[in-house]
């Protein structure tokens, strides 16, 4: 049976990984912006990208841009490879219980 | 952990929908610059055809408009903050592109005013395509396409209404697809 990733198996977590999949190598994406993109409230976001930070899948980098503070998050090396056996996992489902 | 196959399906259906929603919700930053730039077109090649007395310095002013905005529209609006390191790679890019653009312009001269519109044009649409291929995605591609479609139709065929064809066809493209790109980034975004 495929391997799933926990941590991934929940559908917010999936989201944001899906998101922060799309970006290059070199770019980070806004916290507000995921969190409207993903219509999250700001307590829902920052719980699950802890516990994304904690497993070390993304990267999070809290700065200023003038006096606002702002976050931005980019996934990692270890997130990526994650997400896509997660995604592979879920297909061979797909595909074993065509089989079947 | 045991998931059935509708779960598993709706899992991937998600994950397509979100990487969907979030490439069109970035490129939407690009929609606003797109139309700055339709605007300067517009502006300036209608000056060119009506052969204002002013038309380089016209050019000259709506460029450094154009720079100046698509800086802030970028810095403003992009929900993607890009490494330093690549900022300075796709900034070395334009700035070579345009010191090739003059090596070729001297190497080239004479050459008249439909000539070197034609060359800025598609210069620039030539970065639209390569950049397409490499790193913003395939809509530009096609559009850098289209544009340099356009532009030599325009060149070969209504020369004496070049700078009024690029004006409203070349400038209207630029527009026109900039508030496409604009609108679908709204429709995915979910603060819009």
């Amino acid at each position: 049976m495929a391997e799933l990733d926990e941590l991934l198996c929940q559908s917010a977590r999936l989201q944001i990984m899906a998101s922060l999949m799309t970006l290059g190598a070199e770019e980070q994406v806004d916290f507000t912006y995921l969190r409207d993109l993903l219509k999250l409230t700001d307590g829902n976001l920052g719980a699950h990208l802890l516990k994304l930070e904690q497993a070390e899948y993304i990267v999070v980098e809290k700065t200023f841009v003038g006096r606002k503070p702002k976050t931005y998050l980019t996934i990692s090396d270890k997130g990526r490879r994650a997400f896509k056996q997660h995604v592979t996992s879920l297909e061979k489902i797909l595909h074993f219980k065509d089989k079947k | 952990m045991d998931v059935s196959r509708e779960m598993a399906e709706q899992s991937l259906a998600e994950v397509q929908t979100t990487m969907d929603r979030t490439k069109k919700s970035i490129a939407g930053g690009a929609g606003v610059i797109m139309m700055i730039w339709g605007v300067i077109w517009m502006i300036g090649f209608t000056m060119s055809y009506f052969r204002h007395p002013y038309t380089a310095w016209i050019w000259l002013v709506l460029d450094m408009i154009g720079i100046t905005a698509s800086i802030i529209a970028g810095r403003s609006k992009a929900p993607v903050k890009v490494s330093s390191g690549l900022n300075w790679r796709i900034f070395f890019f334009w700035f070579f592109l345009f010191v090739f653009g003059d090596i070729w312009l001297f190497l080239l001269w004479p050459w008249n005013g439909h000539q070197l519109g034609a060359f800025i044009v598609t210069l620039v649409m030539f970065a639209s395509v390569t950049m397409g291929l490499f790193y913003w995605g395939m809509f530009f591609f096609w559009f850098g396409l289209t544009v340099t479609a356009l532009t030599l139709a325009g060149y070969f065929w209504l020369l004496p209404w070049f700078n009024l064809w690029m004006a409203f066809v070349g400038g209207g493209a630029f527009f026109v697809s900039g508030l496409y790109l604009w609108i679908r980034g709204r429709r995915n975004y979910g603060g819009a």
